[in-house]
């Protein structure tokens, strides 16, 4: 019987540690990273020749995210695209760029390189690509009220488990000829909250996403501030040329002498009608 | 929403045909917008006025507009190679006061066709100036934005070929 009894306890201090493992100390980390997608396998530094980058006004833009490391890597591609059409927005009103191209993350090929992005940019018919890369960390650890999981109700009510999920997101802007980085802005976040056992995948993935609009909404006047200052800096150096496109913007427009002319004829018209 | 109307020669032609029509109604700003309507509305309600009767005046309104909008764009695309992107009622309103003008002139007196005549002239030379690059200053588009003086003639164009069709009011009077 006294066997029988240490067996039970042993078994249910295993059970109950068990519990505690499945939740405790463990990460998970989403990430696409620019490098692996630009220079893969990469052992030397790029050899990098100098040249003119030409831009030329209004320019045709491309926005993507960098495709993940592994299959099912990062966001559902309808919150990518989501987030992507809140950059694109952003930027739509600027006179000197043209059409902003969502590229959906399909196109892209991990590990593509810069083979990869042009022909997405011929294809997409785009001169620059914005491209998305990713990191986002979530820390899970379970708190002191995790022990009443045992209570198997605790499980449903109690806040026992925390997450902490830590974003990064990096835009970088390409000129697809010559593969030079224009300019690149950072947005961050860090979502911070608890769950109980049972709801804790649906809060943490909500916590994922939250994550990532949080880092978009850092993100887009870090670019615009960038774009400006971009803007500047091409003005006095020598590495970029703004040409301006061959063809132009046409518009009809009458003027008040157009007004007096058709006056004129109202004028006639009155005249005629009141001679019968 | 206004990037969706306006004429955009490669969403034209990339099979967005409902430019040929919408890019007449896009503009650059209200005062673009309100002067190019004024002439048109003031020059559709002689048009109306001076036909066989209200409703003949607005059939051959509607089927003008509907014609001559695609007849504009479609001539843009071919006599403004370079034109990327085009916006204005003007080229309309063009082809509105060649059919106001036409309506006039069957029951004009001497003195008034002389006037209509120098309407007429003036109409042409202000196109001419625009081609030459002379008029910019006066219109009221932005900075970057060309005067398309090739739309303006193929206003005139459509306005001239309605002339033909127009049913005689003199059977009414």
């Amino acid at each position: 019987m006294r066997i029988l009894n240490i067996l039970l306890i042993a078994l249910a201090a295993a059970l109950l540690s068990s519990c505690a493992y499945m939740t405790s100390g463990r990460s998970v980390k989403q990430t696409g990273s620019m490098v692996d997608y630009l220079y893969p396998d990469a052992k030397d530094a790029p050899a990098m020749t100098p040249t003119v980058t030409r831009l030329r006004p209004p320019v045709r833009v491309g926005i993507a995210f960098v495709p993940g490391a592994g299959w099912g890597n990062g966001l559902p591609e309808t919150a990518r695209m989501k987030l992507l059409e809140r950059v694109r927005d952003s930027f739509s009103k600027h006179p000197y760029i043209g059409k902003i191209e969502i590229i959906p993350t399909q196109y892209m090929r991990a590990k593509g390189g810069f083979t990869n992005l042009e022909q997405v940019a011929r294809m997409f018919d785009v001169e620059v690509v914005a491209l998305l890369s990713y990191d986002q960390v979530q820390f899970n650890d379970s708190n002191a009220l995790s022990m009443l999981y045992w209570t198997i109700i605790g499980a449903y009510v109690v806040h026992g488990d925390q997450y902490d999920v830590q974003t990064m997101l990096d835009a970088s802007v390409f000129d697809v000829q010559s593969h030079k980085l224009l300019f690149r802005a950072p947005g961050t976040s860090q979502v911070k909250g608890s769950a109980s056992m049972a709801g804790f995948s649906e809060k943490a993935r909500a916590a994922q996403t939250e994550g990532y609009n949080a880092a978009v909404d850092q993100l887009i006047p870090n670019l615009q501030a960038e774009l400006d200052n971009f803007r500047e800096r091409i003005k006095h150096d020598a590495n970029y040329q703004v040409e301006n496109k061959q063809g132009y913007k046409g518009g009809g427009a009458m003027d008040w002498a157009s007004l007096a002319l058709v006056a004129l004829l109202a004028g006639l018209a009155w005249r005629l009608r009141r001679r019968g | 929403m206004v990037d969706l109307l306006e004429f955009d020669r490669r969403a034209l032609l990339a099979g967005e045909f409902w430019r040929l029509w919408t890019g007449h109604l896009a503009h650059y700003s209200a005062q673009h917008a309100l002067i190019d309507f004024a002439v048109v509305l003031a020059a559709a309600v002689i048009v109306v006025q001076l036909s066989a009767s209200p409703a003949d005046g607005m059939r051959r309104l509607l089927l003008a507009v509907g014609l001559g909008a695609p007849f504009i764009s479609l001539g843009m695309l071919l006599l403004a190679p370079h034109c990327l992107y085009y916006r204005g009622a003007s080229a309309i309103a063009a082809m509105l006061v060649v059919m106001a003008g036409g309506a006039l002139w069957p029951r004009a007196t001497r003195s008034m066709r002389a006037a209509l005549l120098l309407m007429a002239a003036t109409l042409v030379a202000k196109i001419a100036a625009e081609a030459a690059g002379a008029v910019h200053g006066w219109s009221n588009l932005p900075p970057d934005v060309v005067v398309a003086w090739q739309a303006h003639l193929l206003g005139v164009i459509a306005g001239a070929l309605t002339l033909p069709f127009r049913k005689p009011r003199l059977q009414l009077d």
